[in-house]
């Protein structure tokens, strides 16, 4: 008998990834897996949905296929945020590596949790710093106020001496312009379509995050496939997976570009960034927050509902760090 | 899912809420009982987290807060000595005291959120002094009902908050919208009672005051005018988001009133009351509006209406021209508050299809409930100022007054389809644009 | 029944003003010292959750919900009676579907121990508790009010139920609002 999917999607607006990798694909299901299926897509934003319940909505069924904000459902699964520590991915290819080494723990909670199997994870893009001020380097950003997404962020601003101030994404632009808050986390794509090169100076492209996603089905759902048709659903989301992989370090490099007023710039608007250089010593700053800030935090957090949360981390993720 | 099961919907909504069933339970009758058909449990068990995360939203903070801010204002009577202020200015323009009806209310506006707040305030200090001036009746009123609503176009405005939080947008930036909208649209009231009630007023000798006389009556526009700097400049001049400056409103107000000697517990209970009872009326029609938002586009009803509206092949000049009749009909029957949260979650998709700006159709939207404001047979402003009255006259008075000013209104909503700058250039300045 | 109303309306209001002032001086310490006490976002988001239903119950006690009566005016006595008998009931519904799906949303959030993605880390089951104890006062209190109008309709006191229990009519607001800036004038002298 044939198939059919409710699919809870990115938000909207929420750049192109979503616009040009997910939507196509989950659309284009039956093609892309070969499976006898139909599917409604939805992005979250336009369902009215909160993204922070994205786990429970899956848990209950109301949708068969979430693609998860992993910032924001790790509220409720605290062992998400393994996989983007601030200061854990710093390029790529490390964020694979570490977001491979940690997949199954977090795909057996979630079975466990929430009835739901991870399907792939894929990341936004590094989460860089973009300034009103101009600065050269972390140092600079002392006494500064900083828009920040989340906790750790939070922990790792005010570990600088910055204040970390969090603030709806839709507000961050004007509240640049005006001066509420001197400079902005986010990916530099986001901050090209939020028009925040429009009242910022600088950008340090120094990766704080990786800004993690992915997709999980209802295992209701997924038990009820064949294992032939499981083997083609799952096959197809790693293929969807690989791919965004690929696209979004090409949208980074391609947003920089834009940012900054070089060329080739395909796919946002250009504008006239001064991109700052990023030191060694800054570099190492934000790798040791993983150790001295993130993990400490995190740790204690997730071990707190997952006894084990901790030393999975570190026998996976951990010893490629050499903690 | 058809247009004919969304239109079944919207008619059963619409049935409840003729009959005088609470609008929110109308709401969640419809959608959460709607969307349990086709969807069972699984979708009231997420209603909790939808209701949640929206409490949770800075935009829906700002509610309570500036209806606390219009509250202290009004009871602190920090308003009742503006319109003598503008009184004594404006009383020898062609039309007189109208005018200063007019400007009277869009300073109130200034400093409130509410409209049917600011045609009770303004419409309570100065039906005294029209009456002993003889100005005719018909003008009176239907320059305070249309005057009032301007409370929700000129910054703060309760009504462009709970837009905001529907359409997602950034509420700095609708509020930078309105102000300028808001200042033309109150010149051109203006402009109408100069040409057109011109001799209002005029067979009443005025007393001659001195230069001195008035220049000492504009200390009464201080206060309004420095709650206006406060919330504003506060948002503009990089020191808060809107959400904090209503904040910094209350507590500036609270000093205000407790300098004019005027802060008891009296009062304050009172306020605090007020201000719950008016922040309950709003925020329960919005997070049921919210729940409805779901269940509407979970159905695809959205996707429906869009696909059906854009099949007409409409250019967006076309479509806005069928959206202020539609507006205008459903106006007259449905309270401005329950039209916006209805109607916005459809049309925001539905213009965004033909290129419309979220924030420029806020304000437009926003036009469309101050034409609702004042046509029968429900305009809360027009049974407000009607209930001003203390000669028993007949209903009708306010509304021959009004209609005029919907007029006006339908002109300046066209004028800005014809220049959409007039909205767009503040928001856009104050964004670095 | 006026009792509870008003302390939720007292309640409301010292939320509100004590959250003014600790917003107010969130925002003078960012900006003149760069200083932040953090979390007054949150607490504030947390301070709505909590005064929402209270703010609904005092509009339910002053019947100011929104009712669109333009049918419902012209209708006879008895008719307009009966309709705010099923107005008042339907809002007790209302109130009580509300607690269900709250109470459930609480429910996973001790199920899952969640914590707020926020620099506090604030746990959620506390500020979600005391949401819930808002939202069990503001449906005890729409309960009360519709047992108060059944028990009016099966007495058949019609005119007391069209009186007490109609659509907040804009004339008692006005009366209110007159004799409130009578009370200013006095003050004024
Ligand atoms: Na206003
Ligand atoms: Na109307």
């Amino acid at each position: 008998q044939s198939l059919s999917f409710k699919v809870l999607g990115q938000p909207a607006g929420s750049g192109l990834i979503a616009q040009n990798k997910e939507q196509p694909f989950f659309e284009a299901l039956a093609a892309n897996t070969g499976l006898d299926v139909s599917v409604q897509y939805l992005p979250v934003d336009v369902a009215g949905i909160p993204d922070s319940d994205g786990l429970r909505v899956l848990k209950s069924g109301l949708f068969d296929i979430v693609s998860i904000r992993g910032p924001q459902v790790s509220r409720d699964e605290p062992s998400i945020l393994g996989f983007d520590l601030i200061g854990l991915n710093t390029s790529y290819e490390s964020g694979r590596a570490h977001i491979d080494a940690f997949y199954d723990t977090v795909d057996q909670r979630l079975q466990t949790q929430f009835n739901a199997k991870l399907l792939g994870v894929w990341p936004a893009g590094p989460q860089i710093i973009f300034c009103k001020p101009e600065i050269s380097g972390l140092a600079d950003l002392h006494g500064l106020k900083v828009r920040v997404g989340d906790q750790s962020a939070a922990n790792f601003m005010a570990g600088l001496g910055a204040t970390g101030v969090p603030m709806p994404f839709g507000e961050v632009q004007q509240s640049l312009a005006r001066g509420v808050v001197d400079c902005a986390v986010t990916g530099p794509a986001s901050a090209n379509s939020g028009g925040w090169p429009e009242s910022t100076t600088t950008v340090l492209p120094l990766a704080l995050q990786m800004a993690v996603n992915g997709y999980a089905i209802n295992l209701n759902k997924w038990n009820a496939m064949s294992a032939e048709d499981q083997g083609k659903l799952q096959t197809a989301i790693t293929t969807l997976t690989d791919d965004i992989w690929t696209y979004s370090e090409e949208l980074y490099a391609d947003a920089m570009r834009c940012n900054s007023g070089e060329t080739p710039c395909s796919l946002a608007t250009s504008y006239a960034l001064k991109r700052a250089t990023v030191s060694e010593a800054d570099a190492a700053t934000v790798a040791a927050a993983v150790s001295e800030v993130s993990l400490p935090v995190w740790a204690e957090q997730c071990n707190a509902v997952f006894a084990e949360c901790e030393a999975r981390w570190r026998e996976t993720v951990g010893v490629q760090l050499g903690l | 899912m058809s247009i004919t099961i969304v239109g079944i919907g919207f008619a059963i909504m619409l049935t409840l809420m003729f009959l005088g069933i609470p609008v929110a339970v109308a709401i969640v009758a419809v959608g959460a009982l709607g969307g349990m058909v086709f969807y069972g449990m699984p979708l009231v068990d997420m209603m909790g987290g939808v209701v949640w995360t929206s409490f949770n939203s800075p935009s829906i903070l700002a509610i309570p807060l500036f209806m606390l801010l219009g509250e202290l204002l009004l009871r602190g009577g920090i308003a009742d000595k503006m319109f003598d202020a503008f009184a004594v200015w404006f009383d020898r323009l062609p039309g007189g005291l109208l005018h200063t009806n007019i400007a009277t209310s869009a300073l109130f506006s200034a400093t409130s959120g509410s409209s049917v707040a600011t045609a009770a305030t303004v419409g309570t200090i100065a039906l005294p002094a029209l009456n002993q001036r003889n100005y005719p009746i018909s003008a009176s009123l239907g320059s305070l009902a249309a005057g009032g609503t301007l409370g929700i176009l000129i910054p703060p405005s309760i009504n462009l908050l709970v837009y905001g939080s529907l359409a997602n947008a950034s509420v700095g930036q609708l509020f930078a919208a309105g102000l300028i909208p808001g200042i033309l649209l109150a010149l051109c009231f203006s402009l109408y009672i100069a040409i057109f009630q011109s001799n209002s007023g005029r067979d009443v000798e005025l007393p001659k005051l001195s230069l001195r006389t008035k220049i000492g009556y504009l200390k009464y526009l201080f206060p309004p005018l420095l709650i206006f700097g406060v919330v504003m400049g506060s948002i503009y001049g990089g020191l808060a988001t809107p959400t904090e400056s209503a904040a910094l409103g209350v507590v500036i107000a609270l000093a205000i009133v407790g300098t004019m000697k005027r802060l008891t517990w009296a009062l304050l209970l009172n306020c605090c009351m007020q201000a719950a009872r008016t922040t309950g009326m709003t925020v329960i029609v919005l997070s049921c509006a919210l729940l409805l938002n779901v269940t509407i586009s979970m159905l695809g009803a959205t996707q429906v209406v869009t696909q059906w509206v854009v099949g007409f092949g409409l250019e967006a000049f076309t479509l806005l021209l069928v959206l202020i009749a539609f507006y205008v009909v459903l106006g007259m029957f449905m309270d401005a508050m329950s039209m916006l949260v209805l109607t916005v979650p459809i049309a925001v998709p539905m213009v965004a299809a033909v290129g419309v700006d979220p924030i420029w159709f806020g304000i437009f939207i926003i036009l469309m409930c101050e034409i609702a404001l004042i046509t029968p047979p429900v305009g809360m402003n027009l049974f407000v100022v009607h209930g001003l009255r203390r000669d028993g006259g007949s209903f009708n008075d306010v509304v021959k007054g009004a209609l005029p000013y919907v007029g006006v209104l339908i002109g300046f909503v066209i004028l800005i389809m014809l220049v959409p700058d007039i909205v767009m250039w503040l928001p856009d300045r104050l964004a670095g644009r | 029944m006026k009792r509870i109303a008003q302390l939720s309306g007292i309640t409301f209001g010292a939320i509100m003003i004590a959250l003014s002032f600790a917003i107010a001086a969130e925002t003078i310490l960012r900006k003149f010292f760069s200083h932040s006490m953090g979390g007054i976002d949150e607490l504030g988001g947390y301070a709505v959750a909590v005064v929402a239903p209270l703010a609904f119950l005092v509009t339910a006690y002053e019947q100011a919900h929104i009712r669109i009566n333009v049918l419902h005016g012209k209708l006879p006595l008895r008719a307009r009676a009966m309709l705010n008998v099923a107005a008042a009931v339907s809002l007790g519904l209302l109130a009580l579907f509300l607690l269900y799906f709250t109470f459930n949303t609480v429910q996973d959030t001790l199920a899952y121990r969640s914590i707020a993605q926020t620099p506090w880390a604030t746990p959620l089951i506390y500020p979600q508790s005391v949401w819930l104890v808002a939202m069990l006062a503001f449906t005890i209190g729409t309960i009360a009010i519709a047992s108060r109008a059944t028990l009016l309709a099966i007495r058949g006191d019609w005119t007391t139920l069209d009186r007490r229990f109609g659509p907040g009519s804009p004339q008692d607001e006005l009366e209110a609002e007159l004799a409130d800036l009578k009370t200013r004038d006095g003050l004024q002298q």
